[in-house]
């Protein structure tokens, strides 16, 4: 089955880093650990990648690097606890638990 | 076939390098290039900014896209802080610190030398504050308090002389609205429907809120300087977001979409009679900042899927204009 994204890692440096140009011709979509999402076989997806150097990852290396930082979050979560402390309470002071993510072929 | 001197009346003008003060739909020819270009006009996109110097969430925002203010809200150490940023267009500079740190605040006035910071949450010992800040483009200074205390509330305004606050949390989920003078703060009529985590835009006399919790409302209230109207819904409920511009054109920023907590990247577009989804943020992100217009708006900080604060800004641009080529055989 011929893929709809590709995936890379590079880090956001801030401005310029995508610009106006290349997010009116190309969806981007960031993930944590600074996993990005561009269209496959898309000439201003390729260009992208090169633009920041991101390093190439196939789908599943990119969802391991994602559900890592997600179950190391959720981890994080479980584990942060205040005596007495409602869920509501814990939802309110830490933000809901982070839910899984699943990246597009 | 067709002249284009005949069609428009004019003729295409050559130019060794682009021409001055383009408009959208001009066309020219590019002699060094040898390339028939035209400048367009495209749907509003977003683009990264400079990032801001410290992640946080829970922040407030105010001014324009060329001269933001971010301050207050949570870093990955301290559960509130006093910090100020201020934005030039390209890169965050620290500047003079709030009196009272907090998170959760209200955000008020459209350029960055006039801003006011409203209540908010001390989240360390989970006290409300009353306590109200005007920035003078230096500094933070106290000025009279809000008659209640509240958090995840929403406000806007021109300045720091006139703004509006709406709805937010207090022992419970709060429909109430003050407005500001400069001089003090006057409780004015409730929204029609009590919320929190919501958003706003607007000034003190001509303001919208949109959306909030619980469940992610889809309900969109405009305020006349006199009381609040229900006017068109939102695409998809949101809470947890940023709003910018005024009460004719705003954009709502990311946000949660129903409770699911991983940080949208929908960007939704008031045009003072309904909302229409544009460009999506490059990073989906909760509990973030927005200030600027319609047209130049700023996103910044907040946090993502995994609860990481974000230190990413992004420039939202409506129209983006741009040189484009002609395609000719």
């Amino acid at each position: 089955m011929a893929k709809t994204y590709q995936y890379c890692v590079a880090e956001n440096w801030g401005k310029g880093f995508i610009d106006h140009d290349e997010s009116q011709r190309i969806t981007f979509v960031g993930y944590p650990g600074n996993v990005w999402q561009v269209p496959a076989y898309n000439k201003h997806g390729n260009l992208w990648i090169a633009k920041v150097a991101g390093t190439p990852k196939t789908k599943d290396q990119a969802q391991t690097i994602v559900t890592a930082i997600i179950d190391a979050a959720q981890d994080t979560w479980d584990n942060d606890n205040v005596d007495g402390e409602s869920a509501d309470e814990k939802i309110d002071r830490l933000g809901s638990k982070p839910t899984d993510v699943t990246l597009a072929e | 076939m067709s002249e284009y001197k005949s069609i428009h009346g004019v003729k295409v003008r050559d130019y060794t390098t682009d021409p001055d003060n383009l408009i959208t739909g001009q066309v020219w020819y590019d002699k060094t290039n040898k390339v028939l270009q035209y400048q367009a006009s495209g749907a509003g996109a977003w683009a990264s900014g400079g990032n801001i110097n410290t992640a946080k969430r829970q922040i407030g925002g105010a001014g324009s896209q060329t001269a933001g203010l971010a301050f207050g809200g949570e870093t990955a150490t301290a559960a509130e802080v006093n910090e100020t940023e201020a934005y030039n267009g390209t890169a965050w500079t620290e500047v003079n610190n709030l009196n009272t740190a907090r998170i959760s605040m209200a955000s008020s006035g459209h350029e960055g030398t006039s801003i006011l910071c409203t209540t908010g949450e001390i989240s360390s010992t989970s006290a409300l504050t009353v306590n109200n800040e005007s920035w003078n483009g230096t500094s933070w200074t106290e000025v009279a308090n809000v008659n209640t205390a509240r958090r995840h509330l929403a406000g806007d305004g021109a300045s720091n002389t006139a703004a509006i606050i709406a709805g937010g949390d207090s022992s419970g989920v709060l429909d109430s609205t003050e407005t500001w003078n400069g001089t003090a703060w006057t409780e004015v009529n409730n929204l029609n429907t009590a919320r929190e985590q919501l958003a706003a835009a607007g000034i003190a006399t001509a303001a919208i809120a949109f959306g909030g919790t619980t469940n992610s409302l889809v309900l969109n209230e405009l305020w006349n300087g006199t009381s609040w109207t229900e006017v068109a819904d939102l695409n998809a409920g949101r809470q947890q977001w940023a709003g910018a511009g005024l009460s004719t054109a705003a954009i709502g920023i990311g946000g949660n979409e129903g409770d699911s907590p991983v940080g949208s990247a929908k960007t939704e577009e008031w045009n003072g009679t309904a909302w229409a989804e544009v460009g999506d943020l490059a990073t989906g992100r909760r509990l973030g900042g927005g200030l600027g217009t319609s047209s130049a708006g700023l996103a910044f900080a907040g946090q993502n899927a995994s609860n990481t604060k974000l230190v990413t800004t992004e420039e939202f641009t409506n129209p983006v204009l741009a040189t484009k080529t002609v395609d000719v055989d």
